[in-house]
């Protein structure tokens, strides 16, 4: 049953019980002041007519008495000369009683009841009736009170948790007053709070892990590709040193043809193309370490646009550098951002419609590296073009993935890019969709794993590297 | 504990009758053996050929003891079976023998670069080769 209409049905009959007790103290009162009226009557009327009923009791006996006993016109009163008696009650009759004198005989006066009583039993029905109406009067304000006051706070709570409970995310009941249900609205409210955040730290959390274990699989791919591509490479070293030299020597020998040597020059120059196509791939697979230096990302990032400004212009794409802060100082391989950054903004360019923008901003973030979240530098290539199926940016990082025509690109670019960020200690990030530009983030943790404590024999390195190549 | 017994160290410098310079050319690739020493013999060297890793080592023990004449140089693969070029520097190392040592690898890792300059390596040579800085730095190398 519903609580407003217990509630009304409790206050109803309460209502009508505290009524019908004050009416039946009313009547009792009414019934004895009627009474008290009528008996003061009787002794009027008996304090008349006894002298004389006196008179001729002693003359005549009680015959003459009664007899001198006058006639009432109300004939509800009967009067008569009885034998003195013990007062008795005598249903439907008030019975007064006067002694006359030492006779032994009363006068008595006994009138009728029955109509006093009718009058009070129809004002009993009459008021019984006031009563149930005033009852059911209340009862409906009680009904109507508690419908406004109770049932429907009690029904947006239920709604509330029905709500919370099914994972909604409902507004905050209103919680005026100070009540019970206003409390109990309030802490629904704070639970309610509470839950949404608890929620919302669970998906952060459940996000960030399905990210981590995305990036895991993708770098963990990457790893494979770039180890096949590497044994290739390495493969590839011995049977090509074999091609170029024999080129070479065709080309300086004395016996062989003008068309000879002219066949040579082209083998050379293809094996000239295969090297630099393995010494990228082993660039990728395993890349040399970055030989840090506290470098300005923005300046670098400055330098690296206005190189390649002349490809955009050429391209009538526009470029523009947001830094939100003054100076992001990092200690990284300036020639392996470089190489970064100009490969996002060359992709960018070549994605890109004529009068299309091309943006790169820095700035900082927080991200998780290996559970632990850190401070990291951001550095995104926005471009406003042609955009990326979902296909195509899962294999992006790739080594030899490419959307370009054969001979425009190797799809080392990215992959090697790719390297370098990991081997930064950050990563590559990729937004895109179809028709709506891509942007390209790298994100660099701001204390890198590894100090920079190996620069010097880095440097050596990379002498003897540069001087090897 | 004994002190090492100091091998005999032969003389460093040329003998006087040698007019054309001596090289160690080790490779397990025969095609690229037969083409580097093709072209090395074109251009006057005198080559002792090893086709891995121990017959480098009988070479260098042989000039070592002097039961072979000494090279001017040595041009070494860094990965063959029986041993790598780098041991095979570290043992001329070992025995403080300054022979000028040229290293080609497929593998041109930070680490490998590294260490071959520790142990003193005068050139490391990427593959693919180019045969004008081969030739280059082989002429450097035995000058």
């Amino acid at each position: 049953m519903k609580l407003a209409f217990q509630l009304a049905t409790v206050v109803g009959l309460g209502a009508f019980a505290v009524l019908a007790v004050d009416f039946a103290f009313t009547v009792h009162r009414e019934r004895a002041v009627i009474e008290a009226e009528m008996r003061a009557d009787h002794e009027r009327l008996l304090g008349l007519i006894a002298p004389q009923v006196e008179v001729a009791l002693v003359n005549a006996g009680v015959d003459g008495a009664r007899a001198a006993v006058p006639r009432v016109p109300d004939p509800s009163v009967w009067l008569s000369v009885e034998p003195r008696r013990e007062a008795t009650r005598l249903e439907g009759w008030l019975v007064s009683r006067r002694p006359l004198g030492s006779s032994g005989f009363d006068l008595v006066a006994a009138e009728s009841t029955v109509s006093e009583e009718a009058f009070l039993t129809g004002s009993l029905v009459q008021r019984g009736l006031t009563s149930l109406a005033i009852a059911v009067v209340i009862a409906l304000l009680a009904w109507r009170f508690s419908t406004r006051v109770v049932s429907r706070r009690v029904e947006g709570l239920v709604q509330q948790l029905r709500d919370v409970g099914a994972g909604r995310d409902p507004g905050p009941l209103p919680a005026m007053g100070r009540d019970e249900l206003a409390t109990l609205a309030r802490e629904t409210n704070a639970m309610t709070l509470e839950l949404r955040a608890t929620r919302e730290a669970l998906e952060e959390e459940h996000q960030a892990r399905l990210r981590a274990v995305e990036q895991l699989r993708h770098a963990d791919r990457l790893t494979t590709v770039g180890r096949l591509a590497t044994g290739l490479a390495h493969e590839l070293g011995t049977p090509l040193s074999v091609i170029a030299i024999k080129a070479d020597r065709l080309r300086e020998d004395e016996r062989a043809s003008p068309g000879m040597k002219a066949q040579a020059l082209v083998i050379r120059d293809r094996v000239e193309f295969i090297r630099t196509l393995v010494r990228r791939v082993l660039q990728f697979g395993r890349p040399l370490p970055p030989m840090r230096r506290h470098v300005d990302l923005e300046a670098l990032a400055r330098d690296v646009v206005a190189m390649v400004t002349p490809l955009a212009t050429k391209r009538g794409v526009t470029v523009h550098v947001h830094s939100v802060e003054p100076a992001v100082c990092l200690p990284v391989d300036p020639h392996q951002l470089e190489q970064v950054f100009s490969n996002l903004l060359v992709n960018a360019f070549l994605a890109s419609a004529p009068g299309q923008r091309v943006t790169l901003a820095l700035g900082r973030t927080r991200r998780e590296v290996g559970g632990v979240a850190v401070d990291c530098v951001l550095v995104t290539v926005r471009d406003e073009g042609v955009g990326m199926s979902d296909d195509v940016r899962a294999h992006v990082f790739e080594p030899f993935f490419t959307t370009r025509a054969v001979g425009e690109g190797t799809g080392l670019g990215l992959s090697v890019c790719w390297g370098i960020a990991r081997d930064h200690g950050g990563w590559l990030e990729v937004e895109s969709a179809p028709g709506k530009g891509s942007t390209f983030s790298l994100v660099l943790p701001s204390v890198p794993p590894e100090e920079v404590t190996r620069e010097s024999t880095s440097h050596a390195a990379r002498a003897a590297a540069a001087t090897a190549g | 504990m004994s002190p090492r017994p100091t091998p005999p160290v032969p003389p460093l410098r040329r003998l006087a009758d040698h007019s054309r310079p001596r090289v160690i050319l080790a490779e397990d690739d025969e095609v690229l053996r037969d083409t580097l020493v093709e072209e090395l013999l074109s251009r006057g060297y005198e080559v002792r050929l090893a086709s891995n890793g121990v017959e480098l080592t009988d070479a260098v023990i042989e000039a070592v003891q002097g039961r072979a004449p000494v090279p001017d140089a040595i041009v070494s693969d860094v990965r063959m079976p029986g041993a790598t070029g780098l041991e095979v520097l570290e043992l001329l190392r070992r025995y403080d023998w300054r022979v000028p040592v040229v290293l080609t690898t497929a593998f041109p890792e930070h680490e490998l670069h590294v260490e071959a300059l520790r142990l003193g390596a005068s050139e490391v040579l990427e593959k693919p080769l180019d045969l004008e800085r081969f030739r280059r730095v082989v002429a450097e190398a035995v000058s």
